[in-house]
């Protein structure tokens, strides 16, 4: 009886055991990203100053959205920004993760730490670093083109609205191509070289090379970085920069700076819950389309 | 066997810490324990929060003090949270206005502190009258800068022009007394090969001061210096509805601020550089004049060089004196959440009007909110002694201006986006008028669709 009871209980233990590994995690995640989620979105249906009583409103803060210019100017820097921390970094770090990974240097190893190094610097230091780059008197970047004969193409970078968003974008480009060259690289060298040989035998050039085997080979690269870099073009990564370097000005504002000034400074929490619920609307519409995009490639 | 034992006592001791965990909490509130929320953490206010801590502790030997302090708008979401949960700190972070003033009124979630001015006598030691409008609300929370005072500041902030005496002296400069004297010093420095006036507006708060000094002076110089100062205090705090942007004084403001951008008086390079940016470049001996407030004179005392501080002058001179724009700190009032409200007075009372808090702020060239400041023992010819006098002129004359972003919720964004079209000389001083007036008139409408 005894002996029934106890394989009865370890079996019992045995089939939990998994969960409660697994707990911790679930636990924080329905602590810090799904009640969060489900608080803010039931927040966006109400006008609520953050202190007082919530008004339920409907879908009034999602309609004021549509003519709000403010919102929509947001929305045009972050296009922008996927441009510099989506894009540029991928297409760079492609080409760079394909000059790198066939090299067996220790030149080439020593160039992926260097790129990879402002992946481990706080973006808040970033910003600032950048901020003093760009500083229009004391700045490394003027006094560069100073000392190069091209002084007339100093500028206040960050003070104009025709340079601020792209000094801001390139901050991105410039943290985010080491991870892309990264993830690149290690996904380059776990290509079968019996390709690349039998391509070189069909008479297959460099460039052949690359968008024959190369590119198809990384289609499970490709998402991380995507996902990744998209994530954080639209998140926590473009807030910190810009709130370091222009705060907003100059048409830099992304739309998670604009909710984080809409909740705590203007006081419009409710509304500020519907611009972030948009903005995860698309983060998740993106993961969608990557995803879609990954299965019909496979 | 064993090890299921073991896992299982390792799971049973974890709830036992989850749970003794908050039941400990409640013991230790149940004690006499004081919370502090504040932002008072830069190094010219901490000590004297500190100060006041330790004699709370001499008068109360049975209480202990908890305090957090971090910067405003990460203090402003952690108020949010906790006192929206019924829970919080005893003194807690009461920015002015509809920032959280208005909003925590509303809710009741603090309390009314005229009992407690009454009896500390706050209000004749402390500030000038109309600085005291600016932490006012009527009891429902629906018109700020009047009714009962529902926070207080631990000191006081003024604006005006640090000068490097060491450039005016080699120059040949007096210091100015009026716009066209001002004006006249910054051509001369100018056409010494100095950059003039140091400003950055990259963070708009310090256009706010820039164009906020020139508009004060001449709506001055427009409606005569009380009348000016009435019209302020009207659209910044009472948001009046018969009150408009559309004044011949702030187009003025506005026009005079492109001339001096034309003629190259603002620093090369204002519109990337910050506020805090542009004491530095100050600090540099790159320009001869810093428009800044009170809150860097420490920085500025410590300079390479001798500096003097002067308040924004008229128009013209021998112009009446124009509303200067300044305030005091960012307040704190008591939670309505708190049990010991009286307790907690008490500690504001040692933190903003204790002889100990006056002699520290003095010793760190700060502004007291004792009027008038105390002037023995500083030499004439310190930056210290020119902050004093400006602030006690301007407290006496009870002519203290406004920070413009104060006016309406929104109008941080408006003004500074504004402010720079401005400033790039992209819009007229009309059409920025009218840009801010629209900001003003519909925060009036909604304020007054909503009573």
């Amino acid at each position: 009886m005894h002996t029934q009871k106890s394989t009865t209980r370890k079996k019992v233990f045995s089939v939990l055991l998994p969960y409660l590994y697994i707990a911790p995690m679930v636990v924080s995640t329905i602590v810090f990203v799904i009640y969060p989620f489900f608080i803010n979105f039931s927040y966006s249906f109400v006008r609520w100053d953050g202190f007082g009583k919530k008004v339920f409103v409907g879908l009034q803060n999602f309609v004021q959205l549509a003519s709000d210019e403010r919102f929509w100017s947001a929305f045009q820097s972050n296009i922008i920004y996927l441009f510099f921390i989506v894009v540029l970094p991928i297409v760079l770090g492609l080409f760079m993760a394909s000059l790198l990974a066939r090299s067996l240097s220790k030149s080439a190893r020593f160039l992926q730490t260097i790129y990879f190094i402002p992946q481990v610097v706080a973006t808040i230091a970033l910003g600032t670093i950048f901020r003093w780059i760009y500083a229009p008197r004391f700045g490394v970047l003027n006094k560069l083109l100073e000392l190069v004969g091209l002084g007339r193409l100093a500028k206040p970078w960050l003070g104009s609205p025709e340079t601020a968003v792209v000094a801001v974008g390139f901050i991105g480009t410039w943290a985010w191509l080491g991870f892309c060259i990264i993830i690149f690289v290690a996904g380059i060298q776990k290509i079968d070289p019996c390709l690349y040989e039998a391509s070189l035998l069909d008479g297959a050039g460099s460039i052949q090379q690359f968008f024959y085997i190369t590119l198809p080979e990384l289609r499970f690269e490709m998402p991380v970085v995507l996902i990744m870099t998209t994530v954080q073009c639209l998140g926590s990564f473009a807030f910190a920069v810009v709130q370091t370097t222009t705060n907003g000005a100059y048409g830099t504002r992304p739309i998670a700076l604009y909710a984080y000034q809409l909740a705590f400074v203007e006081g419009k929490v409710g509304y500020a819950s519907a611009v972030v619920v948009i903005l995860t609307a698309i983060l998740f519409g993106v993961a969608l389309l990557n995803t879609f995009l990954g299965e019909k490639g496979n | 066997m064993r090890n299921v034992k073991k896992f299982l006592g390792a799971i049973v001791m974890s709830l036992f810490l989850l749970v003794s965990g908050p039941v400990l909490s409640v013991i230790a509130t149940e004690a006499k324990v004081l919370e502090i929320w504040d932002i008072y953490y830069e190094p010219n206010r901490d000590p004297v929060v500190e100060a006041a801590i330790e004699q709370f502790k001499q008068k109360y030997p049975d209480w202990q003090v908890k305090r957090t302090s971090r910067p405003l708008e990460d203090m402003k979401m952690a108020v949010m949270a906790a006192l929206s949960a019924g829970v919080g700190p005893d003194v807690v972070l009461v920015n002015n206005g509809e920032q959280m003033m208005g909003p925590m009124v509303r809710a009741k979630q603090i309390i009314n502190l005229d009992p407690y001015v009454e009896k500390y006598g706050w209000i004749d030691k402390l500030f000038s009258p109309g600085l005291w409008n600016r932490v006012r609300y009527t009891l429902d929370g629906t018109q700020f800068g009047e009714g009962s005072v529902w926070a207080v500041g631990l000191d006081a902030e003024l604006v005006g022009i640090y000068y490097n005496k060491e450039i005016f002296e080699e120059l040949g400069l007096s210091p100015f007394e009026s716009l066209e004297e001002l004006e006249e010093v910054m051509e001369k420095v100018k056409g010494a090969g100095y950059d003039p006036l140091a400003v950055g507006v990259l963070d708009d708060w310090q256009f706010f001061h820039l164009y906020g000094a020139l508009q004060h002076a001449a709506l001055a110089n427009q409606m005569g210096a009380d009348a000016a100062q009435e019209y302020l205090d009207d659209i910044v705090i009472r948001s009046k509805p018969e009150r408009s942007w559309q004044e011949q004084g702030n187009i003025d403001a506005a026009r005079i601020l492109q001339e001096w951008v034309q003629k190259g008086y603002l620093v090369e390079g204002f519109s990337a550089l910050s506020g805090d940016d542009s004491t530095q470049v100050f600090l540099a001996e790159e320009t001869a004049l810093l428009l800044q407030g009170s809150w860097d004179s420490s920085q500025v005392a410590k300079a390479d060089f001798d500096a003097g501080f002067l308040p924004f002058p008229p128009l013209e001179k021998g112009g009446e004196f124009p509303p200067q724009i300044g305030g005091m700190a960012t307040p704190l009032g008591i939670s309505a959440y708190s049990p010991h409200p009286d307790i907690a007075a008490e500690y504001l009372n040692l933190l903003v009007a204790s002889d100990r808090t006056v002699e520290l702020q003095l010793e760190m060239n700060v502004l007291p909110a004792l009027v008038p400041a105390p002037l023995e023992g500083i030499l004439e010819e310190e930056l210290y002694y020119d902050l004093l006098t400006s602030w006690n002129k301007a407290a006496e004359l009870d002519r203290i201006g406004h920070f413009l972003d104060w006016t309406t919720p929104t109008m941080w964004d408006t003004l500074g986006e504004a402010g720079r079209d401005l400033l790039l000389l992209q819009i007229t001083p009309e059409e920025f008028v009218k840009k801010v007036e629209a900001d003003y008139r519909a925060f009036v409408l909604s304020k007054e669709k909503k009573e």
